[in-house]
């Protein structure tokens, strides 16, 4: 079925995050815990989805030329919304977040998958593909924010796993820490795909000839 | 009831005052292309990424036809674009 | 007086939107590897951010604030942005077509630059008058292009090393960012 396909894309091989290298901004900003990076995660899954789900219904109104503009109110809008929700029922973790939900709005991966699919797509397909990219982009903050609590401070979603003998880095508390480690842990992707690829082509090909 | 009308009336205008200002600078800025670089434009992927060395899709349009690009230099296109351009450029 | 140099060179300096805010990553990321096109991308990005927050400052203050809509913040400013940063493409395409052709795809790529959005939210976040709001742009302006130069000028000295196949390109730049940010932590609590 396409529309699982659409939605596995985003997960792994065109993981906006690791592979596609979008929405960076607040990949960096947010995962100094866990649960921060979670949050945005979710946050940009529901502007993705419920955006998604807009565009795809009206793609065949809006006029192409103004189709940009089109999306980034229609982006905006459900932004102020899971802005209001946060500000709401989770003051703590929206204070903490900041200019970061907004900023939600101008995240390239929301813009990037109305442009390149829900714009063209029907509607299964365009949320199957959205919910990918969202859960793609959630999994990879919430691995980026516990290593980085991890390391900082000792525990992982406010559970302390080390106790107060581990000194804490306090470089991953800061933007040092989250720009090398996502740095690091691409370039382990990078690794680890160029080693599947040489793999499978060795199997395909019988062992001695190069790639 | 009134701030809904108000919101809505606000975004309104808003847009209709930018969409003007916008609509006078299409006219004011407008530039004459070619009919084959509307239609090479047309198959490419527009998101303007610049993987092919040229500031936007409708540059690489015009650098086709001037001879100055290969047609099979979009890389977000691949296989599928350039074989299209290629028919283009031979009608 | 003092308050404005100090909001200036906070912007510039000690919380610098790249190293500080993680702000504007996806184009610094892309376009810092020459460093001819990250000056070109600076002036392009400053000139919005001034504007833009001179257009949004006086929207805020004399109708959202007025009219008690302050949820159509998001959706109006970044209309304006994307306005703005359409307008300028629309000109710069017909009057200065060597310009366009330089600047490229940077131009129409600011409007989704969080520097932007970020810069003006913050200015009504910080309820800056209006002549703050002015040097708050223009010093994030310098601030965003010195570090587009700074991270050029390392990255074309880069392309002539040696560097392991996993860690070319966005790895590396992120690393050497993290290290830039460091330094410029340095600064940080120099203004009080």
């Amino acid at each position: 079925m396409s529309a699982l396909k659409d939605l596995l894309n985003g997960i792994w091989k065109q993981n906006p995050t690791f592979r596609i290298i979008l929405g960076m901004c607040p990949a960096l900003a947010v995962t100094n815990a866990a649960i921060n990076g979670l949050t945005m995660g979710l946050a940009t899954l529901f502007v993705l989805l419920a955006s998604g789900l807009f565009v795809s219904l009206i793609r065949n109104l809006i006029p192409s030329k103004i189709r940009i503009p089109c999306y980034i109110v229609i982006i905006a809008t459900f932004v102020t919304i899971a802005d209001y929700f946060l500000a709401a029922y989770y003051p703590a973790i929206h204070e903490v977040l900041g200019i970061y939900v907004p900023l939600i709005v101008v995240n390239c991966i929301i813009l990037g998958r109305m442009e390149a699919f829900a714009g063209k797509n029907p509607i299964k397909n365009s949320l199957a593909d959205a919910f990918g990219m969202g859960f793609g982009f959630t999994w990879a903050l919430v691995l980026l924010g516990a290593i980085r609590e991890f390391l900082g401070f000792g525990a992982i979603f406010g559970f302390k796993i080390l106790g107060s003998w581990y000194p804490q880095m306090v470089v991953m508390k800061l933007p040092t820490g989250a720009f090398i480690t996502l740095g690091l842990l691409i370039a382990l992707m990078n690794i680890v795909r160029k080693q599947r690829a040489e793999a499978a082509c060795h199997a395909h090909e019988g062992g001695d000839k190069p790639c | 009831m009134n701030r809904i009308l108000a919101a809505a009336l606000v975004m309104a205008i808003l847009s209709f005052i930018f969409a003007l200002i916008l609509a006078w600078a299409s006219k004011k800025f407008k530039i004459i292309e070619s009919s084959k670089l509307i239609e090479i434009v047309k198959v490419l992927p527009k998101q303007n990424c610049g993987k092919c060395g040229f500031p936007n899709c409708g540059a690489f349009a015009k650098a086709i036809i001037e001879g100055k690009a290969k047609y099979k230099d979009c890389v977000v296109g691949g296989e599928e674009v350039a074989k299209k351009i290629k028919e283009i450029l031979e009608k | 007086m003092l308050d404005i140099f100090a909001i200036f060179f906070a912007a510039v300096v000690t919380e610098n939107f790249v190293f500080y805010r993680f702000l504007g990553l996806c184009p610094f990321l892309a376009m810092s590897n020459k460093t001819r096109t990250a000056v070109g991308m600076g002036i392009a990005v400053t000139f919005v951010l001034v504007i833009s927050n001179a257009i949004t400052w006086l929207l805020q203050h004399f109708v959202l604030d007025k009219l008690g809509l302050p949820f159509l913040q998001y959706a109006s400013f970044i209309l304006v942005i994307a306005s703005l940063v359409q307008f300028i493409e629309m000109y710069m395409h017909k009057y200065q077509a060597a310009l366009y052709k330089a600047f490229g795809i940077y131009l129409p790529l600011i409007t989704t630059n969080c520097v932007v959005l970020g810069l003006v939210l913050l200015t009504i976040l910080k309820s800056y008058n209006f002549l703050e709001a002015l040097i708050f742009a223009i010093g994030t302006g310098i601030g965003y292009t010195l570090a587009l130069i700074i991270m050029s000028g390392i990255r074309e000295r880069l392309d002539l090393a040696d560097v392991p196949e996993a860690l070319k390109g966005i790895p590396l730049a992120l690393i050497i960012t993290g290290l830039l940010a460091l330094a410029f932590g340095g600064f940080v609590g120099m203004i009080k």
